[in-house]
């Protein structure tokens, strides 16, 4: 019989944090309020491009409970006036003299109310000068496009050209090759819309030591950032992130209203909070995709794949201000040969400023491993389609074979496991695919529209190996620290933070399951840099696959102390003893053994002989390769003629991500992964006018699904753990945003094929469906 | 964004261009609630109170006359700012002699920026139609009710 613990790896535990969410004892950023504290809201600017003459705060400064003005200016005399993005390219605080993007922050209002902040934000006048707008990135590379970043040494809106490949090989092989398709895609600008905005409370103590309450995924980048821009010492700034409603990548970059609120609680002496409305939020903070794609994908006409060439355009509005590794700009783009085994491949992008908001790495920020999925998805579904085989065949024809791994891919990532055709052919058994292709041809015989899309994705997560993944030069380590009290009891704490997705269950399981003490007994903490490991926190799905390994060694670490303790209370040699059954046993004498508990209470009051007394251990973790989870997914969609509205019928996700900690978590994960997934194929995107206006800055327009819009998800799973990961974890968080836009649009791509219809551009709204069908007589 | 029309006045073309060539008259015909602050020279400052749907406020706006010389086509430039958004327009109208009266070919070349542009976008197109419109029905009424000079 297996023995198991309470809330150890594998169980379907209730979620620890939902006692206190449930029942709204959440402790957010604006539930924090401190005696005096002043509030700080931002006059904006209507242009996208525009000379500042004059600011005139007269009338705001004359509206009761307005206190203070800040401006660019202000900012300037202390050098503050510009800082440092994560890409360690530059972005204005508050600008001086020149605004970049419309609804960018120009001037700080402080009062004593919210409403007062407000007031004095409209009340602000400002004369601009307007100056051209370029919006469109491909339009900025021209020689006479308006120039976005003068203050540059470059005199372009390019910033940076990245390519990885073999270029003179993949052009051969494509030549070679008996058909290639030829594809432009673009993935439009999206906002992560998580329920919180960002945020933050920021006060200076009697002694000058900063505190800032902050939204941040990534409390000590941040605070090394503060101290890097702020000339403050380090370990006089202190970040806390507390609870956090959703974050998705949209908190991890450093946003003004940050920067000026301490700016403006060192100019009151009061604490300032500042928080985003949703206007706010959707106009200037970070955004994801905005990536032009051009590729070209060859085969051989048995369907045999040869060869992938991709160049990219991506627009990073004004300043790029993603947070991608410092080695790849274009983030882990390159994971584009996704699960094909490609001899020749070749990517290249150029990244571009434009007059919007700055960012790149937000919407479970998938260090643009979205974009490159949807990309070879879309692809190896248009060359099936051209060779007049079943795109499942043609996967099924083409994935890498599970006895290949470890695999080293054409552009140069090192896939430690995957089983492609396993998780395919349980998708298409669990939705019975022959007999919907079967269903098809009956109904196109009737003239109905009806789609089969599939989409085989290869994610990459867990970021990451220190020789190649740095942010600002701090390797992308992932630390936890565990102290077992002497009542057996047990506080972690980790340099990740969760917005949502359940660390603290998580987490608890895994240490549930290496110290043998059950998950309640487990208290987990992140978020203070005052008492947390140093990390570079949660995105990109790393935190399992990076912390969740550090919780392990550093269990581990405790456990090799812990049996030295247990040999010397049972009087036994520590070889004498195994760890089994959540217990130190003597081998072969079962009854005689000690439980973590035991253990832990000897040594703060009988520590071994030779040993230091107390039971903890820290480990950062520096992982040695990327996780590589991976699914398909089909999806069934029904086109109505008349109106050309897209219903997902059927929608089955199976993923894989290596061994899953708790079911409940992952599939709740995997189905809010899903809707995020959904939200760009048919609903999301931000899109600007001639002026720079930005259409879609409120919930009127920015479409995002709610569960009337959401379909059933049916999710199955398989399970290939990660060869090097402690536990054999991979993590999963975006695996489903990344893999389910090419499903959806391959299916409705799919209905329409007969048509002549090889493309539609996301999002699928009904209006584009019905023009098609209006343009083919269809309707 | 662009507006045009044309309509007919009985009123001579010397009092179509004075009333077209005052500030206070012209800004007289809106609709909207409005204020005229200053009139000096060519240039005029005032306030209006409008919007697009429920996004409504105060834009306070100064505009200057480009052109405004009898018998060449009237032309101002007026610059709004306001609910966090700006306007920008150029108003011309252009008076020919006709029998009777004078005919007026008008033109709006309107550049939003803001929120207003933002969240009314699907909406600005019609508003702006519809107040430049009315702006310009009004201007004649008020011309062909104005006593002969």
């Amino acid at each position: 019989m297996t023995t198991t613990i309470h809330g150890g790896i594998g169980q379907s535990l209730a979620r620890k944090e939902d006692a206190r969410f449930i029942r709204g004892k959440g402790n957010y950023v604006d539930d924090i309020q401190l005696p005096g504290m002043l509030f700080l809201d931002f006059t904006r600017s209507p242009y996208a491009h525009a000379k500042i003459t004059a600011i005139h705060p007269e009338k705001a400064l004359k509206i009761p409970g307005v206190l203070a003005v800040i401006t660019g200016k202000d900012l300037d005399a202390a050098k503050l006036a510009w800082m440092p993005t994560l890409m360690s390219d530059t972005q204005m605080v508050l600008p001086i003299d020149t605004v970049k993007f419309q609804g960018q922050e120009v001037v700080g209002i402080v009062a004593d109310s919210r409403y007062s902040a407000a007031d004095g934000a409209a009340a602000v006048e400002i004369d601009y000068e307007p100056l051209p707008v370029v919006t469109d990135p491909v339009k900025a590379l021209l020689p006479d496009a308006p120039l976005v970043r003068p203050d540059k040494t470059k005199k372009s809106n390019h910033i940076w050209h990245w390519e990885t490949g073999d270029k003179a090989g993949t052009d051969a092989a494509l030549a070679k090759s008996d058909v290639v398709v030829h594809q432009d895609l673009y993935l439009p600008r999206l906002n992560v819309s998580s329920m919180e905005t960002c945020g933050c409370v920021a006060q200076f103590d009697t002694m000058g030591r900063l505190t800032v309450w902050m939204t941040t995924q990534a409390p000590h980048a941040i605070r090394t950032v503060f101290a890097l821009v702020a000339g403050l010492p380090e370990q006089n700034i202190r970040i806390i992130s507390p609870d956090l409603g959703g974050g998705f990548g949209g908190k991890v970059p450093v946003y003004p209203g940050y920067v000026v609120a301490v700016v403006a609680a060192l100019k009151t002496g009061h604490a300032v909070k500042w928080v985003e409305d949703r206007m706010d939020n959707l106009m200037s903070s970070s955004f994801a995709r905005d990536y032009h794609i051009s590729a070209d994908i060859g085969a051989t006409k048995d369907g045999k794949l040869t060869g992938l060439r991709v160049k990219t355009v991506a627009d990073h509005g004004y300043a790029d201000a993603a947070a991608n590794p410092s080695k790849f700009p274009a983030g882990l783009f390159h994971i584009i040969t996704g699960s094909y085994p490609f001899d020749k491949a070749f990517v290249e992008v150029d990244g571009v400023y434009t007059n919007k908001p700055p960012g790149g790495i937000a919407y479970r920020c998938s260090f643009r491993v979205t974009e490159a999925a949807f990309t070879i998805e879309r692809l190896v579904d248009g060359i099936a389609h051209k060779l007049g085989m079943d795109p499942a065949e043609f996967r099924l024809k083409n994935f890498i074979p599970p006895e290949s791994f470890p695999y080293k891919s054409a552009l140069g990532w090192t896939y430690d496991s995957g089983n492609y055709a396993g998780a395919l052919n349980l998708a298409m058994k669990m939705i019975d695919y022959p007999a919907l292709r079967k269903e098809q041809v009956e109904k196109r015989k009737r003239g109905e529209l009806m789609g089969i899309g599939i989409s085989s994705f290869t994610e990459i997560v867990g970021a990451g190996p220190s020789a190649q993944f740095d942010i600002l030069g701090i390797k992308m380590f992932e630390g936890c620290e565990i102290r077992i009290h002497p009542t057996g009891k047990v506080m972690a704490r980790f340099g990740t933070k969760s917005q949502g997705q359940g660390h603290e269950t998580t987490y608890s399981q895994i240490l549930a399951e290496e110290l043998g003490i059950p998950a309640e007994n487990i208290a987990i903490e992140e978020g203070d840099t005052d008492t947390a490991p140093y990390g570079l926190g949660t995105y990109a799905s790393r935190s399992t696959p990076t912390a969740g390994a550090a919780a392990v060694i550093a269990a581990r670490k405790i456990r090799e102390k812990a049996q030295k303790i247990a040999a010397h209370l049972l009087e036994v040699s520590p070889d004498d003893l195994e760890w089994k059954d959540y217990k130190f046993q003597v081998k072969g004498v079962p009854e005689k053994s000690k439980t973590m508990a035991d253990v832990a209470f000897a040594a703060y009051t009988n520590p071994a002989p030779g040993t230091e007394a107390g039971l903890e251990a820290v480990d950062y973790y520096d992982p040695p390769n990327m996780t590589y989870p991976f699914g398909s997914y089909v999806c069934v969609v029904d086109i109505d003629k008349g109106t050309g509205q897209v219903n997902i019928r059927r929608f089955v996700a199976v993923d894989d991500c290596g061994t899953i900690i708790n079911p409940m978590i992952v599939e709740g994960q995997i189905h809010g992964g899903l809707n995020m997934g959904l939200a760009p194929a048919l609903y999301e995107q931000i899109t600007y006018d001639e002026n720079g206006n930005m259409r879609g800055n409120s919930f009127l327009d920015y479409l995002v699904p709610t569960a009337v819009e959401s379909p059933h998800w049916e999710t199955g799973k398989t399970t290939t753990p990660s060869p090097h990961h402690p536990i054999g974890a991979k993590g999963v968080g975006e695996s489903p945003t990344v893999g389910a836009p090419a499903a959806i649009v391959n299916a409705v791509v799919d209905a329409l094929s007969p048509l002549g219809v090889t493309n539609i551009d996301i999002p699928i709204y009904p209006w584009k469906v019905w023009q098609i069908l209006h343009d083919k007589g269809q309707n | 964004m662009q507006a045009d029309g044309r309509f007919q006045v009985r009123a001579a073309p010397e009092v179509v261009f004075a009333f077209f060539s005052d500030p206070r008259q012209l800004l007289d015909c809106l609709d909207d609630p409005h204020t005229v602050d200053s009139v000096e020279a060519d240039r005029f400052t005032g306030t209006i109170t409008t919007g697009v749907a429920f996004i409504r406020g105060t834009f306070r706006f100064t505009g200057r006359y480009e052109e405004r010389i009898p018998g060449q086509p009237v032309q101002a430039r007026i610059h709004g700012s306001g609910l966090g958004s700006g306007v920008d327009a150029v108003l011309l109208a252009d008076l020919t002699a006709a029998d009777p009266g004078t005919v007026v070919g008008w033109r709006a070349d309107i550049v939003l920026t803001g929120p207003v542009a933002s969240i009314g976008e699907r909406l600005v197109r019609s508003t702006i139609d519809k107040k430049t419109a009315a702006l310009f029905e009004k201007a004649r009424e008020r011309l062909e009710a104005a006593p002969p000079p």
